[in-house]
């Protein structure tokens, strides 16, 4: 079932200005879907699929059967961006009694969402893809705020422009998911750099 | 739906339990001592409601007028605008940052800070497929004796910001200003201000930059008849629950008002400059007796007086004033300085253009005054939690 194809992505980053590397992408078959990039999401016959990066090449995970999820993102909102990039802020609150990992995030608007940090290197902040996800314990929140943990928009499909509404199901590692909504706002922060050298299936 | 917690300089007005209501011994700037008492003082006036905010509310001491065009005029752009208005106000007015606020430690003191949206008649020829706007909202025609500025004239639509404290203020009108950046454009703003003194102890009155009392004879929130008078019940269901606003920028043209003796600046208005009693009567609250004459027969409130001209002819013939003073300093050698004249009525055809056009005619008080500017909104209905300002324009 698993055919191996190269396909070269150019994105640009809109909040650092530089160009992802070309990505060497496993696109198993998976109808009407493509793995590739890390964070992609497919839900089918009420399976959801994840892109993951396994010993350097993308894959689908096994199907994650799809439920609902009482998690909720507050204060929702997602930085105006043309093409490219953009990073989603608020508050997501885990209002179950068990912890939850926010492993995968999709929306119509963007070829893929990914769970983003900032971490420190080389003495400089940057940006890079939480490859294990976002993990809240139960009762708890996480804020994702620009400079901070974010939900990175990869691939803009159609400008975000000030006032949009967009919505994004977040999916947890047992299949849980819920969707939210972010507006589009102004904002001239939050031009992280973006480091991809821990982003394995990103190599040629 | 207003929430006054805490000391304010409304709830002594207003006088909701406390006594001594309204004395000017204990004014607002009194009652904040210290500066422990200002830090835990947390003024602020709900957002969600029937109506908007900002109308039945006493007026904040300091406000903005800030007047925009749409910059493409399309439904959805609008749509925008308004969801990004709802979001800002329903945070900042409650003391919270917006969001991705740059500034979020300006918004900690709400201060009684409004935020009220009206759309201007220009919104409806402009952005295509609207639904129609009632009949009785047009621009108000220029009078014989105006000097309209286009500058400070007229806009697809408008929101009033009314505060106590002038950070707040700047914060909130900026925030709104960068979020609104990409889909309108300011046309002009005017900066307003009242005292924050009653005009004299005892009343709710205020003095306005002619050293009048202002505000004796006006139908406030409360009033049985108010919200016939101000609230819309008639035409299309969208504009249900709202106002209409008229916004003139009156200029006073005080080189000439100071040459005037008190008594002859008393009978231009018709009322007294110490107590805002009518002429003939000992207190400002006695009501008026238009037919009392001097001992020769003449009749003490003038036939020109303003305010025997403003008087509604009926019950419904009656406007509520929520006005603020403006001074633009000295311009050209003169003081440039008004009134920013902003009243809300149910029905602008059977209130507002009876009286002004009264006034037009042979107000004593034209001499003395210019409007330089006039403009019209359609002041949206309020929203609950769920919707935005203006959502019923798009159902
Ligand atoms: C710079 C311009 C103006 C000044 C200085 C001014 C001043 C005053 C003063 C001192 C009063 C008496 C106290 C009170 O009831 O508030 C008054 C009353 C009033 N004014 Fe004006 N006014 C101005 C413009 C206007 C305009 C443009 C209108 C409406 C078209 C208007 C409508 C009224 C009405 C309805 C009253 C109450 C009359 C009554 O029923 O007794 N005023 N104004
Ligand atoms: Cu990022």
């Amino acid at each position: 079932m698993r055919s191996k194809l190269f396909a070269t992505l150019a994105l640009t980053c809109l909040l650092c200005g530089f160009n992802l590397v070309p990505v060497a992408a496993d696109m198993t078959a998976m109808p009407g879907a493509k793995c590739s990039m890390p964070g992609m999401t497919v839900t089918v016959a009420k399976l959801t699929y994840l892109c993951q990066s396994k010993a350097g090449v993308l894959t689908w995970s096994t199907g994650l059967p799809v439920s609902k999820v009482a998690i909720t993102l507050t204060d929702g909102w997602v930085k105006l961006a043309t093409t490219g990039m953009s990073g989603a802020f608020g508050i997501v609150k885990n209002n179950t009694k068990n912890a939850v990992t926010i492993v995968g995030v999709a929306s119509a608007r963007a070829a893929a969402v990914q769970t983003h940090e900032m971490v420190m290197k080389n003495g400089a902040m940057v940006m890079q893809m939480k490859m294990d996800g976002f993990t809240i314990p139960a009762g708890k929140t996480l804020e994702l705020k620009p400079g901070g943990n974010h939900l990175m928009l990869m691939g803009i499909t159609k400008p975000i422009k000030a006032g949009d509404y967009l919505y994004l199901t977040l999916t947890t590692s047992t299949g849980g998911q819920a969707t939210v909504r972010v507006i589009g706002k102004v904002f001239a922060g939050g031009n992280e750099t973006y480091d991809t050298s821990n982003t394995t299936a990103m190599k040629p | 739906m207003s929430d006054h917690s805490g000391i304010s300089r409304r709830s002594l007005l207003v006088g909701s339990g406390a006594a001594g209501v309204a004395g000017a011994s204990i004014g607002y700037f009194g009652k904040k001592s210290s500066a422990v008492q200002s830090m835990t003082e947390v003024a602020k006036i709900g957002f969600y409601g029937v109506h908007q905010s900002g109308i039945e509310n006493t007026p904040g001491l300091i406000s903005n007028f800030v007047a925009f065009d749409l910059i493409d005029p399309t439904k959805a752009n609008l749509q925008s605008v308004l969801r990004l208005f709802t979001d800002d106000a329903a945070r900042l007015t409650q003391g919270k940052p917006a969001l991705a606020d740059g500034a979020p430690e300006l918004a900690v003191n709400p201060a009684n800070l409004t935020m009220t949206l009206g759309v201007g008649p220009s919104l409806f020829t402009r952005v295509p497929r609207l639904p129609s706007k009632p009949e009785f909202f047009n621009e108000i025609p220029a009078f014989p004796n105006d000097q309209l500025d286009p500058k400070w004239s007229g806009s697809d639509f408008i929101i009033q910001f009314c505060c106590d404290d002038s950070l707040t203020l700047s914060h909130a009108v900026g925030m709104i200003a960068k979020d609104l950046s990409t889909l309108a454009q300011v046309r002009w703003i005017q900066t307003g201000a009242r005292s924050d003194k009653p005009a004299f102890s005892g009343t709710t009155s205020v003095r306005n930059l002619m050293g009048q009392v202002e505000g004796s004879d006006n139908p406030l929130p409360g009033n049985p008849i108010f919200n016939s008078l101000v609230w819309i019940n008639e035409g299309p269901q969208w504009a249900k629950d709202g106002t209409i606003l008229i916004l003139r920028r009156i200029q006073m043209l005080m080189d000439k008002w100071e040459i005037l003796d008190r008594s002859a600046q008393e009978m231009v208005i018709g009322r007294r400059l110490d107590n805002g009693a009518a002429l003939g009567n000992k207190v400002e609250n006695e009501p008026v007796n238009f037919e009392a004459t001097d001992t020769l027969g003449l009749p003490l409130i003038s036939a020109n007086a303003h305010i025997r001209l403003a008087h509604g002819a009926s019950l419904s013939e009656r406007i509520y004033r929520r006005p603020y003073n403006y001074d633009n300093g000295i311009v050209d050698g003169k003081r440039d300085l008004g009134l920013i004249f902003a009243a809300f009525t149910s029905n602008p055809v059977t209130s507002y253009l009876p009286i002004q056009g009264r006034l037009a005619q042979s107000d004593s008080l034209n001499k003395w005054i210019t409007a330089i500017g006039s403009s019209t909104y359609l002041i949206l209905p309020g929203c609950t939690e769920n919707s935005y300002i203006g959502e019923t324009l798009f159902t």
